[in-house]
């Protein structure tokens, strides 16, 4: 032990001194961190601007439009601009005084009222911007809010209409289709052009419309989607992400540094001295998992401080980023059992972190990832790791409630050491 | 421990006499199909410089990683003052002290930093490692460059802390693989005349190298090795005698010389007289030891003695005569 702890003070003299190292692991990460999360967290950046143009001019329409603006009210992030017209939105949309336009279109209101509007008639449009694919997707989704709404709400309409027959049929104020012949009081009866009449394109029948209008869903709103993600700041999310990856990008350097004491002949020189054989790797491997958990807290804390993120509780955040570290380790010896030159440790090492950090999560949140990706990510323990640190951040959650990933992450490691032990043995480490 | 002599009395190898230091006993390795030593076995007495001579690719180097238990021998044992010396094992590494071919010190630390270092591997602390480390540096010359990084020294200069720190913890045998490769002749002196003076002292030393003179300089007894096998043991005299090899008196002279020839052929350590280029060539099995007869032979008969050289036979000569091929090919 004491020997192993020599090496290690040795080695982690040299990486001192050595600032290039500190730039690498600590320095190049934390400013990673800080760019990336100011990037994702929009400070700074303009509201999209987009323009409403009520082309209908009728009390739905007018109902519609102040519906979109009290929603908008609550999102920091759009601004709507009355236009009056399809024509004056268009021209607002190519002097780029707006992203995009969603236009009500004329005839919106009667439409309704006939209770008979097919899609294409009543499709709410949306004018473009070149060169604004943001603000053209959300007025496009705003656009299609509207269509939903109109659709319900013309169910409901006929619908109701509909309730109201079939009570006036059961009342026998209106003759039922097939009764027609067999009235006597009803003053209307409900031939098939009456029931075509009532019921919406697609609906059969009048239990059907009943059942179409009971879904019926309410006003206009925008859901928040996503899980813990969305509700987490970028900073709070890519802090522990560029921690992670400097953790892994410093004790990865390991492998390398073995193999030049071995280039060199210093690892000879050690091991003929009265040591235990493995106390010159177990040092490098001890100097680079104090240099990775430094890098992680120094980047963390970084954030934390100069961007207020919230990391979560200290305890979990440590047992997280001990467990991160060791999993580093674990990596490392496997790769130092695999390759023969500092160049090939170099290459491997870089290989595997990145293709870790790609899939686990570390530079695109893990809720913004294709869902094969996302499921991708639970076979790497850094994307393990990322839950963890997400849970701490978003959830509150205490060192007891991320045993999971804290387990998931050594078990990695555990694997991992096991892979790497009869390379190692082989090479004499 | 003065240069070797062709009068040197053989006594036998030190195997026969008081318990070795070093025990090495039917050493093998094998790379593959490359059988880098082949059944090495020797021994050094405490106070004995053991020379190992030989080629590149003779299996020196993997001989002495086993020996220092830096490589698993294949097969055989080796122990150091009756403590087993294996790959793993921390005992009886404490009696040796490496100098490896290459530097394998810490370019980016000091001279003091470097042996502070290996000093604390070797159990040394405090006043007392402190103490040492200022001996050994007084020792090797670099008493006033401890504190400058290594990488700022020249390459002989470099060889100085490899030795400093192989002899750091006092070690009963240092063993010093090649280690004037690559050196400028007047650090490579340095360096011998460093090494010979350790074992005047009474460290027994183990020296690796093809370079033949540098072993006769330094070494009690030499062993030769060739393709991994020990192919031959012994003191320099011994190798020389065991290929029966005279050595050369050249003689400068004016005067009879057919009667000084006359004269030196009847004495028993001289085999053959021939008449050269203004003197006399003889071939005796000690050379040296004709000298007081032929200066008496020369003054009784009148002859002017100009120039006596003798010119021993060497390893390399042991060598060719047991391989076919020259120790430098």
């Amino acid at each position: 032990m004491r020997a192993m702890l020599i090496i290690a003070g040795r080695d982690l003299r040299s990486r001192l001194r050595d600032r290039s190292g500190l730039v690498a692991g600590i320095v190049a990460p934390a400013a990673l961190a800080v760019i990336i999360s100011l990037a994702f967290s929009g400070a700074g950046t303009d509201p999209v601007r987009l323009a409403l143009a009520d082309a209908d001019d009728s009390d739905l329409s007018a109902d519609i439009a102040a519906e979109l603006r009290e929603a908008m009210d609550d999102v920091d992030e759009v601004v709507l601009v009355d236009a009056a017209s399809r024509a004056e939105a268009s021209a607002l949309v190519d002097d780029g005084e707006v992203g995009a336009a969603v236009v009500l279109p004329e005839g919106l209101q009667e439409a309704l009222e006939e209770a008979t509007g097919e899609p294409e008639e009543v499709a709410v449009g949306v004018i473009g911007g070149t060169g604004a694919p943001l603000s053209t997707a959300i007025a496009e989704g705003l656009a299609g809010a509207v269509a939903a709404q109109v659709e319900q709400t013309a169910t409901a309409v006929a619908a109701t209409v509909a309730t109201g027959v079939q009570q006036a049929v059961a009342e026998g104020a209106f003759a039922a289709p097939d009764d027609a012949d067999d009235a006597d009081d009803a003053d209307v009866a409900l031939d098939d052009d009456l029931t075509a009449l009532l019921l919406p394109p697609g609906v059969e029948g009048f239990e059907e419309l009943g059942e179409e209008a009971a879904q019926a869903e309410a006003a206009l709103a925008l859901e928040e989607a996503g899980g813990a993600e969305d509700r987490l700041d970028a900073a709070s999310y890519f802090g522990p992400s560029m921690a992670v990856l400097s953790a892994l990008l410093v004790v990865t350097t390991a492998p390398r540094a073995l193999i030049r004491e071995r280039r060199t002949g210093t690892l000879q020189r050690l091991r003929a001295a009265p040591i235990p054989a493995w106390a010159p790797a177990a040092g490098l491997g001890v100097s680079v998992a104090v240099v990775g958990l430094v890098a992680m807290l120094v980047i963390q804390g970084i954030v934390a401080v100069a961007l207020g993120a919230s990391l979560g509780d200290p305890l979990g955040l440590l047992a997280l980023s001990l467990a991160v570290v060791a999993f580093a380790g674990a990596l490392s010896a496997l790769i130092a059992s695999l390759v023969r030159t500092e160049s090939q440790a170099d290459g491997l090492a870089t290989a595997v972190t990145f293709s870790l950090a790609l899939v686990g999560g570390h530079f695109i949140e893990l809720h913004a990832l294709p869902e094969g990706l996302q499921t991708l990510a639970l076979a790497t323990p850094n994307g393990w790791a990322l839950r963890g640190y997400t849970a701490l951040a978003a959830d509150g959650a205490s060192v007891t409630e991320i045993l999971a990933p804290i387990g998931v992450v050594l078990g990695f490691a555990v694997v991992l050491v096991l892979l790497a032990l009869p390379g190692l043995r082989r090479q004499g480490a | 421990m003065p240069a070797m002599t062709s009068t040197e009395a053989d006594t036998g190898t030190p195997s026969a006499g008081p318990m070795p230091l070093v025990r090495c006993e039917g050493l093998r390795k094998a790379f593959g199909s490359l059988v880098a030593v082949d059944d090495v076995s020797l021994a050094i007495a405490p106070g004995e410089a053991y020379g190992l001579l030989g080629p590149n690719g003779a299996g020196k180097t993997t001989a002495i990683s086993m020996l220092c238990g830096l490589l698993a021998p294949d097969a055989g044992t080796v122990h150091v003052a009756d403590e087993p010396i294996g790959v793993g094992r921390a005992t009886g590494k404490q009696h040796l002290g490496l100098v490896p071919q290459e530097l394998a010190l810490y370019g980016d630390l000091s001279a003091r930093e470097n042996l502070v270092l290996l000093g604390r591997l070797q159990g040394l602390r405090g006043a007392t490692l402190r103490r040492r480390v200022d001996e050994v540096l007084e020792i090797v010359g670099l008493a006033d460059r401890a504190g400058d990084r290594l990488e700022t020294f020249s390459g002989g200069m470099q060889r100085r802390p490899s030795i400093a720190a192989g002899l750091l913890h006092r070690p009963r045998l240092l063993v010093l693989d090649e280690p004037t490769v690559g050196v400028d002749p007047q650090s490579r002196n340095a360096i011998l005349e460093q090494v010979a003076a350790l074992s005047a002292e009474g460290t027994a030393l183990l020296y690796t190298s093809h370079y033949m003179e540098e072993v006769e300089r330094v070494c009690d007894r030499v062993g030769i090795m060739d393709g991994g096998r020990l192919i031959a043991e012994g003191t320099r005299r011994e190798l020389v005698t065991r290929i029966d090899a005279a050595d050369r008196v050249e003689v400068e002279a004016r005067g009879d010389l057919d009667a000084l020839a006359s004269r030196l052929r009847a004495l028993d350590a001289v085999a053959q007289v021939d008449h050269s280029d203004g003197g006399l060539l003889v071939l005796a099995s000690e050379g040296r030891a004709v000298l007081p007869e032929l200066i008496a032979a020369a003054q009784a008969l009148d002859v002017a003695l100009s120039g006596v050289e003798v010119a021993e036979p060497d390893l390399e000569a042991v060598f060719l005569s047991l391989t076919g091929r020259a120790l430098r090919d």
